[in-house]
């Protein structure tokens, strides 16, 4: 949009920034109407922790569900290390029924928020199977793993040893979005492997890095990954 | 060190000064992620009792991380003044604490007990204290610091803008900025936290930090809160910084992992004094906050509460001009709660008076964490009342870069205004220069950023 | 971090003057670890630049190409910049200079002598934007709030761009110039425009080739023609006599106007008091200059050079990192643009997309059948783009982009947004056939050709959008 030559100042401002600036004041404390949408915004993004990704969504992509050692919200938050390890059910589920040693695996996580999922797998999801097939990737069998955290990928890459995994996991809502996905990649994951060796794709939503994009962006990472059979820092994009 | 005591009827033994300390702690989850909390309410008491009738020679005698192995238990243990430990080393830590409340003791006499204590001695005594204790404590300590102007008289409470941008975008930044200025916020610092850490970068914020203050003659101080060595390269390349700045771990390995060593602080010291822009003696930033060891797998099975502290031991060596725990930042499974985290607060506050440092706090909390600002209000409070040097402010409490909020700009200038304290002097001048505030109080310029738009 | 240094060249062959300057771009492509790559051109500087020259001419209308020649072999050895090092950069013909036979001829040439990758272009608007570039008004938007007028006025016409906040939002031209009117320091007249007539008219001054002008006389000429210019541009007055292309939105009121160009840099000089003073250059340059400082107008930061830098500077862009390419065509010029809205309504609606799409490209299929690619399909005005919207758009691509070139092997499409990749892949993916070239963050409202580059950092192409082709 084309703006006129005689804005207004304050406006000029905030056109800068996605800071709250420009708010005003009631003596030295803000407008009720600020502070009210402040404490919206920040029920979003506690709701969006709380939430639960909907089965529905998980079943227009036939994603199976399996849980991590983490029975709760509260567990989750206080033990991320329960958060990395698969439940024991879960081990014998991936094991009977999914494709073993794929080139590459996607694997769907709630992490630390749902409605990142619920918002945004319905675009990343096919456009990055698109993608990985446009590269002719055998890909694994996709699920769902309930209370994950990031290095999860290193368990699940033991026990069904793709050559490369995707996770898609929600992000530490913020204020500004709720719903902001990341996507983790790592080649050949298990045990010993850095943080270093694993890359990243964060800020996934409708206002920040486009998910489609994103997805077909993925699809050119994981490729290269196999071909120079490294990922991380060591990897040459 | 072997301890046994035993407490409505029940016997409890430690083997350990690691294990009293971790137990005497308030419930907190990162000690229980670590796995050395207290069991139960009685144990914790236990310990609380075993260790207040420690004495301070026994807590130097027992080191946690021997100095030997460790160069941030080295540097604590060579700073101990012995003239003053020779005369407090009998002390238990329960007389610590009340020598420390005491109405015969004030500023000066608890700025020269300190040098004899230790930073474990300081953890030690913070365990017994209450909220209240710890509030009482740390509001008898005046630490006054000087970069470009001064801060940390009684009766001031500077602060902090944090004009963060999700893209290191400089008008937004300005904005934000103007923003803060009109609410009499950035007496204490002017510091942005960069997205790209890259030298460029941090010259050009540097830079157009600079030019705001030269343009508009604010009496305060610039920094930009990247890795030290950016920083440094961006010095050398002559950007033009007051502080210099560094988030410090209490530990050796912990600061290994945040990619620092003492020589290199000892570096970006001389650095700072050779090509910094300010005129005063005190040129560092440090942040701090409980739980960075255990995250970084560098804690030695050590509670959070003493590594906090052992980070102001380090802190100290080099006489910054300010220090702030980013209290509520790492995450639930460090502290899961508003109680949590406002008892951290109030004790990394009063810790790092105890070591003589001129101690702020980011009164904050992330979306995972069981909080929200009316908790923040509360702390703030509280925290004004402790007499902190000075607090963070973002706008409307909302950080658009790094995801957590913080105080808001209003928040800072309420607590000002209920608790009669004040900005730093000459700040707190040219705000009636401004015409911001008119002796004293908002005019109906303040809270507008507009007033600093410079038209032509 | 990928760094790569570039050269470009600039060229500018005008009414009056020639000038030429070498200048290097740094391309970078960023790779932090969390966003998707991105490559932009962090750093220009100018590296060279030519005297300026006045342009050689056979007779009034056509260019001595020979003696051309001869000037840009002498530079480019001084510039010390070979045939083979140049990877960018763009040649302007303004003016009167740009007409057909002038441009084909001096082309025609330059495909042999300038280097692979420079550009022809020509047209008003492009050069009222890169003026504005090249000036350095576009960069002094950035900085204020204010709406700023570049009134770039050489020697036949004046291009002015308005640019707010780093962009340009309007141009236009007007017949104003040092050179409309030339003459004698006797005020013996050798030339009036015919452009000027009306003009001339209105004002009641009689002036005609061969007559003798008084120094009062081109006083009020100058005078006016400042005036109506400022007024114009300002918005005050809405129609001119002098006009070249109107400007197509009046509310905008710039609150600056500053002046580039050959009349800019004289408005330094003190005011010509005589006949002589005025005739320096043999026409009405300084005193128009003086007019317009009259009137209150400053120059601009950069004025005589304004156009060449930025031809040879502003004018190549790095396409974003994440693109789609299967084809080995690469490099491509004169690429025709068709632009198409993807969105109009208040929602996306696939089915007025197609109809759009339809439309602009039987259209160019009647002028642009022959090449393969045919043309660059730029879609512009992007809503949020789900999976779905993404599916409806490659097949309404396709479907239509097929009908309409039935030969053509090779799709181009340019998107405004960031979707070059994944919409490439399920162009992919749905024809399995046809070449196919996608590249994202493009700016081309101001472009009629495109011209391909190869990759320079990561996946990212240099891209030069103009707004003439010349087939050499």
């Amino acid at each position: 949009m084309l703006a006129n030559s005689k804005k207004d100042p304050l406006e000029t401002l905030k056109q800068f920034t996605p800071a709250r600036i420009g708010v005003g004041r009631t003596g030295t404390r803000p407008l009720t109407r600020d502070v009210l949408q402040f404490r919206t915004d920040h029920a979003a993004a506690v709701d969006s922790v709380y939430g639960t990704v909907p089965e529905s969504i998980l079943s227009e992509f036939s994603l199976f569900s399996v849980t991590t050692q983490v029975e709760s919200m509260e567990h989750y938050l206080k033990r991320p290390d329960h958060g990395r390890l698969l439940a024991d059910e879960a081990k014998t589920l991936l094991q009977k029924n999914c494709l073993q040693t794929p080139d590459v695996q996607v694997v769907v996580s709630d992490g630390l928020s749902a409605k990142a999922i619920e918002e945004n797998l319905g675009d990343v999801y096919p456009a990055l199977i698109d993608s990985l097939e446009s590269y002719n990737l055998q890909i694994g069998t996709s699920f769902f793993v309930k209370g994950g955290r990031v290095a999860c990928m290193d368990q699940i890459g033991e026990i069904l040893k793709p050559k490369a995994l995707v996770l898609l996991i929600g992000e530490r809502p913020g204020l500004m979005s709720a719903e902001s996905m990341s996507a983790y990649m790592c080649y050949q994951p298990g045990k010993g492997k850095k943080e270093s060796d694993r890359m990243v794709i964060s800020n996934i939503h409708k206002r920040g890095t486009p998910p489609i994009e994103a997805a077909a962006h993925i699809g050119t990472l994981i490729d290269k990954m196999l071909q120079q059979k490294t990922s991380g820092v060591h990897l040459i994009v | 060190m072997d301890k046994t005591t035993t407490l409505l009827g029940e016997t409890f033994a430690f083997h350990s000064l690691k294990e009293i300390m971790a137990k005497a702690n308030e419930e907190r989850s990162g000690d229980e992620l670590a796995g050395i909390s207290a069991s139960s309410m009685k144990e914790r008491m236990a310990a609380k009792q075993v260790l207040a009738d420690l004495t301070l020679s026994e807590i130097r005698n027992y080191p946690l991380l021997s100095p030997d192995e460790d160069n941030v238990s080295a540097l604590i243990e060579n700073q101990l003044d012995p003239a003053v430990y020779e005369i407090i080393k009998n002390w238990t830590v329960a007389e610590l604490r009340e020598y420390i409340l005491s109405d015969q003791h004030a500023s000066d006499d608890l700025l020269t007990l300190s040098q004899g204590l230790s930073s474990e001695m300081i953890a030690a005594v913070a365990k017994i204290m209450s909220n209240l204790d710890l509030i009482q404590a740390a509001s008898k300590i005046e630490v006054q610091t000087t970069c470009q102007t001064t801060i940390g008289q009684k009766g001031v409470l500077a602060s902090r803008a944090q004009p963060n941008h999700p893209s290191d975008n400089i008008k937004g930044m300005r904005a934000s900025l103007y923003e803060a200025l009109s609410y009499g916020i950035g007496d204490a610092v002017i510091g942005i936290n960069p997205v790209i850490d890259t030298t460029d970068n941090i010259y050009a914020l540097l830079h157009e930090t600079k030019n705001i203050i030269n343009e508009w003659s604010i009496p305060t101080q610039n920094c930009v809160l990247s890795h030290v060595t950016s920083q440094m390269r961006a010095i050398e390349k002559g950007a033009p910084a007051d502080l210099i700045f560094q988030s410090l771990a209490g530990t050796e390995a912990g600061n290994d992992s945040f990619g620092i060593s003492l020589s290199m602080l000892d570096e970006a010291t001389a650095l700072i004094h050779e090509k910094g822009t300010a005129a005063g003696p005190n040129r560092w930033y440090f942040e701090t906050g409980q739980g960075s060891e255990l995250s970084s797998e560098a804690h030695f099975g050590i509670d959070q509460l003493t590594l906090e502290a052992r980070c102001y031991g380090l802190a100290r060596h080099y006489k910054p001009f300010i220090v702030n725990t980013v209290v509520g930042f790492i995450g639930p499974e460090y502290l899961y709660n508003s109680k949590q985290v406002l008892r951290a607060g109030l004790e990394d506050h009063f810790m790092g008076k105890m070591h003589g440092l001129p101690m702020g706090v980011d009164v904050c909390y992330t979306n995972h964490m069981d909080a929200d600002q009316n908790d923040m209000d509360n702390l703030s409070m509280l925290l004004g009342t402790a007499g902190v040097n000075f607090m963070i402010g973002v706008p409307m409490a909302d950080d658009c870069m790094l995801n957590y909020q913080s105080l808001s700009y209003h928040d800072i200038a309420t607590v000002r205004q209920v608790l009669g304290q004040t900005p730093a002097p000459l700040f707190a001048q040219w705000l009636e220069e401004q015409g911001i505030t008119q002796n004293g109080r908002f005019t109906s310029k303040a809270g507008d950023p507009t007033i600093f738009l410079n038209l032509t | 971090m990928t760094r790569q240094w570039i050269t470009s060249i600039g060229l500018d062959i005008g009414t009056s003057t020639t000038k030429l300057i070498a200048s290097e771009l740094l391309i970078s492509q960023s790779q932090d670890q969390f966003t998707l790559p991105g490559c932009q051109i962090i750093d220009r500087r100018v590296t060279y630049a030519s005297s300026i020259y006045t342009t050689p001419m056979v007779n009034e209308v056509e260019i001595d190409v020979e003696q051309l020649t001869q000037l840009l072999q002498k530079e480019y050895k001084q510039a010390r910049v070979t045939l083979d090092q140049v990877h960018a950069g763009a040649v302007i013909i303004t003016g009167e200079s740009a007409r057909k036979q002038n441009a084909e001829k001096i082309v025609h040439y330059l495909a042999e002598h300038a280097g692979n990758f420079v550009v022809a272009t020509a047209g008003a608007d492009l050069e009222g934007v890169l003026a504005a570039k090249g000036s350095g008004v576009i960069e002094r938007s950035t900085q204020t709030d204010q709406t700023i007028a570049n009134i770039d006025v050489g020697g036949g016409t004046a291009n002015i761009a308005l640019c707010q906040d780093g962009k340009v939002i309007e141009t236009f031209t007007l017949h104003v110039g040092g050179r409309l009117i030339r003459l004698d320091k006797n005020g013996q007249v050798t030339y009036v425009s015919s452009y000027l007539t009306e003009f001339l008219d209105s004002i009641s001054v009689l002036l005609k080739k061969g007559g003798k002008a008084t120094f009062e006389q081109l006083s009020a000429i100058c005078q006016h023609m400042a005036e109506e210019t400022i007024n114009y541009v300002k918005g005050i007055s809405k129609a001119s006599s002098l006009l070249v292309s109107p400007h197509t939105r009046s509310d905008i009121q710039p609150d600056t106007l500053l002046v580039s160009g050959g009349v800019g840099a004289m408005m330094k000089e003190k005011k010509p008091e005589t006949l002589e003073e005025v005739t320096v250059h043999g026409d009405v340059g300084p005193l128009l200059a003086w007019h317009f400082q009259a009137w209150g107008v400053s120059p601009a930061p950069e004025t005589a050079r304004a156009t060449v830098i930025g031809a040879g500077m502003q004018n190549t862009e790095v396409s974003g990192s994440t693109v789609y390419i299967r084809s080995d065509r690469l490099p491509l010029k004169n690429v025709p643009i068709v632009n198409i809205p993807v969105q109009q309504e208040e929602e996306w609606m696939p089915e007025r997309f197609q109809e759009r799409l339809q439309q602009a490209l039987q259209q160019a299929s009647t002028l642009f059948s022959e090449d393969d690619p045919p043309v660059a399909l730029a879609l512009s005005h992007f809503p949020y783009c789900s999976y779905k919207m993404l599916q409806q758009l490659t097949k309404a691509i396709l479907a239509e982009f097929t009908a309409c070139f039935k030969d053509a092997k090779c799709l181009v499409v340019l998107c405004e947004q960031d979707i070059a990749k994944a919409l490439g892949q399920a162009l992919a993916k749905q024809s399995k056939t046809l070449d196919i070239i996608c590249l994202d963050q493009i700016d081309f409202t101001h472009g009629d050709y495109i011209d391909l580059g190869l990759p320079v950092a990561g996946e990212a192409i240099s891209v030069s959008v103009k707004t003439l082709a010349f087939s050499s």
